[in-house]
């Protein structure tokens, strides 16, 4: 019974998003809406990544956009120079964010949770050098171009490249709902709190938090291939501080430690500044502005906002509310 | 034996930078555990409008450095009154708080841009840039007075902080915040000292360290990122081993860019970190923390 | 006086043996070349002045500390130097001096964190055997809500534990421990910071937990909740164990007498 709950509270959000992702290009008449879509679906699993890294377990990486960029340019070097095919460096190119991670991850989660911060952030701007000062290799700033994905002989069209990432997307969200909601997810969040605690239950607290920095950048990595993709080009700005900006602003804005909160955020960032004229040149301000204001008042995010709305209509309703409204956890 | 010479001079050079940011860093990190991420901000602060006041306004140079130091000092007060405080007061856990101080940076950042546009701008010396031969070596004034006040700043704050009553308590809240304020210590106002404090250091350094890299208004993340290598390889616990710290990573790096390529550089200081994080997860220098996670 | 039998303790039944272990920091040695063993079905208590080294046995038993000297062997295997997470498995569970339980999870999530480490462990190995992850999980919870019964906590399971009370934080602390299905239950000072009524519940509940053959080894200042708790009790002063026996041996043993007064007509 209650695992019967377990398992549809896993999959309902999941599938009523495939379903209305998967009406989406049937409302969009221009490909650049549909471009936008595909896009919120990258941040998605890119996001969806950092926050089961920050928002569940309590480590933070700033260097998540070097893993973006990192499977960006394993995938299409593999492709091009190493000419091999599309189902083999795509693993192999989320292997190598796996071992990087692993590399990285060794010496600093024993130490406290703000070394990983520093030491990705190093390893974002150091990667970030290699990727636009190695010219030989990576193309230098201008790039490399990523050959169109072919399926005996087919060209992927955009639409079916959306539906792909989409589908994707919907089984990271899945893969993540069974983890938050199962002993894994537990074990996450005893991270954030006592460690000490949490070791004295059995939880192997450095073995958990590699796990979990090794899963964010393999998804990192998956959302950077599927940029380079979409894109049809890898370049420098893949491994650039605004795509941290951006993670960060996601993650915060949409809710850390929420189920949906790195899609709700996805949305905001990506749609906003399309309708805001002059964006721009203060993007910057405005993101940061957000970051900061969110952080004080809105730890939950937009999705801290949604079981306060349904407590709000259950107390209209007039009904002695059945237990405390939880604050910032989602469980639908 | 002329180029390793250089080498070290210039190594020596950039090292007094990141050995300052990473001892700013450390200086705040010892009085609230936090990490500031916008200290990088506040050397852009201070090249930038070292740009506004010396340039744009033709100030004299004593009155130009004087505003520059009341900017960064502003900017410090900003950062602690309007991030800091509101989040300890939301009882922010430090994770948070540190990145409250990058959106702070982010903001620094949008609102130069706004201000001084993406272009690498020149920025005026105050010392002679004018060669200067020192033995076989050649070098400017500029260069010299650079390791001449990070000399100065290390010794100025060895003296705040082991020859003044209140170096004690800046030293009592790093050791046991609670227990230094339960003996009375007022940890708000070492906290504010440290930010204060560290701005001006950060201020000084990009007053100093402008001319040499020109000023851009993206450049404080990479001298946050530096200052934080020399945290972690001299050891975060201490302002002077993160100093040293980064004095190592700046040698390094120009031993590498002399006699391999610039483009190792950064790779090979990383993984050396890493290395070094491994075998000694404190620092080089640093054991300070070793008891306490 | 103590209503329990005396349990039949053969020197086979041995769970925990401290042999001379020794704890020194710096130039201080906190605990002393202390000896003592504690039987299967066994309340044990540690008793002692403030900074006899108590916690300091406490931490070496379960592990935060490694001694400088000594060994602690658990069921027959030296657990001196074994990892922190690895003891729960053994059959160890504890609880903390000062309440610690995981914040931002519910009252029933804190209990099923004492389950962990009967469960797979690992992301991949879990996801590939997800099916049985889910029933596990069902029963985990019907488990944990049996537990949270058990100490009186059931109407509170899906609450936030930031709502709960300190005295009920106490009870979900031991809960949690029982999830681990331990042989040995290891609590550092249970009643602080409880009123009388809650120390008497949590009396009769470590009997009831006791009665049920779980042995329990507590460090604790309330000498009278511990006099008629334990089948056993060591006291140590200035790090050494000055003093082994029954409760009523104890009662009367002159070093104890004079630790405890002595001490306290010279400072009081």
């Amino acid at each position: 019974m209650k695992s019967l709950n377990t398992a549809r509270s896993m999959l309902a959000g999941p599938a009523l998003i495939l379903l209305v992702g998967a009406l989406v290009p049937l409302l969009l008449t221009s490909g650049f809406h549909l471009r936008l879509v595909t896009i919120i679906c990258i941040y998605t699993i890119l996001c969806t990544g950092f926050n089961l890294l920050y928002g569940y377990a309590g480590q933070i990486s700033m260097g998540q956009q070097g893993f973006f960029a990192l499977g960006a340019y394993a995938f299409t070097l593999l492709m091009s120079a190493g000419n091999w095919s599309f189902w083999s460096a795509l693993p192999a190119a989320l292997l190598i964010c796996a071992g990087v991670a692993l590399l990285i991850g060794i010496p600093l989660l024993r130490l406290r949770s703000h070394y990983l911060a520093m030491a990705t952030l190093c390893f974002g701007l150091v990667f970030a050098g290699i990727a636009s000062r190695w010219i030989e290799f990576t193309g230098g700033t201008a790039g490399m171009m990523v050959p169109s994905v072919k399926f005996s002989g087919h060209i992927v069209s955009r639409t079916e490249l959306y539906y792909a990432i989409l589908l994707i997307m919907v089984l990271v969200l899945v893969m993540q709902n069974f983890i938050v909601s199962t002993h894994m997810g537990r074990a996450l969040m005893s991270l954030r709190g006592d460690e000490t605690a949490a070791q004295s239950l059995g939880v192997n607290v450095t073995a958990w938090k590699l796990r979990i920095f090794i899963l964010s950048s393999v998804l990192a990595g998956l959302a950077g291939i599927a940029s380079a993709v979409v894109n049809r080009q890898v370049n420098p700005s893949f491994s650039e501080f605004p795509i941290l900006v951006s993670i960060l602003t996601i993650a915060v804005v949409g809710g850390l430690g929420t189920r949906y909160g790195a899609l709700l955020g996805a949305c905001v960032v990506v749609i906003a500044p399309q309708g805001l004229a002059a964006f721009g040149e203060s993007e910057t301000i405005i993101y940061g502005v957000c970051l900061l204001l969110f952080l004080m008042f809105m730890p939950h995010g937009l999705s801290g906002l949604i079981p306060k709305l349904f407590g709000r209509i259950r107390r209209k309703a007039a009904s002695p509310a059945p237990g405390v409204v939880k604050a910032g956890e989602i469980k639908p | 034996m002329e180029q390793i010479g250089v080498i070290l001079l210039a190594g020596l050079t950039n090292g007094s930078v990141y050995g300052l940011v990473g001892l700013s860093i450390s200086l705040i990190y010892g009085t609230n555990r936090v990490i500031n991420f916008a200290q990088g901000e506040f050397v852009m602060l201070g090249v930038m409008s070292a740009i506004l006041f010396m340039v744009t306004l033709h100030l004299p140079t004593w009155a130009a450095i004087g505003a520059i130091l009341v900017v960064v000092v502003l900017a410090a007060l900003v950062l602690e009154l309007g991030v800091y405080q509101p989040l300890v007061r939301r009882g922010a856990a430090p994770l948070t708080i540190m990145i409250g101080t990058l959106a702070a940076a982010i903001i620094a950042t949008g609102i130069a841009l706004l201000i001084w546009g993406p272009l690498q701008l020149a920025v005026p010396n105050v010392f002679s840039l004018q060669a200067l031969n020192l033995g076989p070596l050649m070098t400017n004034a500029q260069q010299l007075a650079i390791i001449g006040v990070f000399a100065g700043l290390l010794l100025l704050t060895w003296y705040l902080m082991y020859r003044t009553s209140f170096g004690l308590c800046i030293r009592a809240t790093g050791v046991n915040p609670r227990i230094a304020s339960l003996m009375g210590i007022r940890a708000d106002r070492v906290v504010r000292f440290g930010f204060v404090f560290s701005a001006l250091i950060s201020g000084m350094v990009g007053i100093l360290i402008g001319p040499l890299l020109g000023g851009q208004v993206g450049m404080g993340v990479t001298l946050t990122v530096k200052g934080f290598m020399a945290a972690i390889l001299g050891g975060l616990g201490s302002p002077f081993a993160a100093a040293a710290g980064g004095v190592m990573i700046a040698v390094v790096e120009a031993l590498v860019a002399g006699y391999g390529s610039s483009l190792y550089a950064e790779p090979i200081i990383f993984s050396l970190i890493l290395a070094i994080l491994f075998f000694r997860p404190y620092g080089l220098l640093g054991d300070f923390e070793a008891g306490r996670r | 006086m103590n209503a329990f039998k005396q349990p039949a303790a053969a020197a086979g039944d041995v769970m925990l043996d401290i042999k001379g272990a020794t704890m020194r920091f710096g130039g201080l040695v906190a605990v002393n070349d202390v000896s003592l063993q504690v039987c299967k079905g066994q309340v044990y208590g540690l008793l002692g002045p403030n900074g006899a080294g108590k916690s300091t046995l406490f931490n070496l038993v379960t592990g935060v500390l490694v001694p400088t000297a000594g060994r602690i062997e658990f069921a027959r295997q030296d657990v001196s130097k074994l990892a922190l997470h690895r003891r729960s498995a053994l059959g160890m569970a504890r609880t903390f001096q000062i309440v610690r339980v995981f914040h931002g999870m519910s009252v029933l999530d804190n209990v099923l964190m004492g389950f962990h480490h009967t469960l797979i462990d690992g992301l991949l190995p879990s996801m590939f055997m997800a099916g049985r992850v889910l029933r596990r999980e069902r029963q985990l919870r019907e488990e944990g809500m049996a537990l949270l019964a058990f100490v009186g906590l059931a109407q509170r399971a899906e609450e936030m534990v930031e709502h709960l009370p300190h005295g009920q934080l106490r009870l979900l602390e031991i809960a949690r421990a029982l999830a681990s299905g331990p042989n040995l239950l290891l609590l550092d000072e249970p009643a602080a910071g409880l009123n009388d009524q809650e120390t008497r519940n949590l009396g009769q509940l470590l009997r009831k937990l006791n009665a049920q053959g779980l042995s329990i080894v507590l460090v604790e200042h309330n000498i009278d909740f511990m006099m008629g708790l334990c089948h056993r009790l060591a006291v140590l002063d200035h790090g050494s164990k000055i003093a082994e026996g029954t409760p009523q041996q104890i009662q009367v043993d002159e070093n104890v007498i004079e630790a405890y007064l002595g001490r306290r007509a010279s400072h009081a």
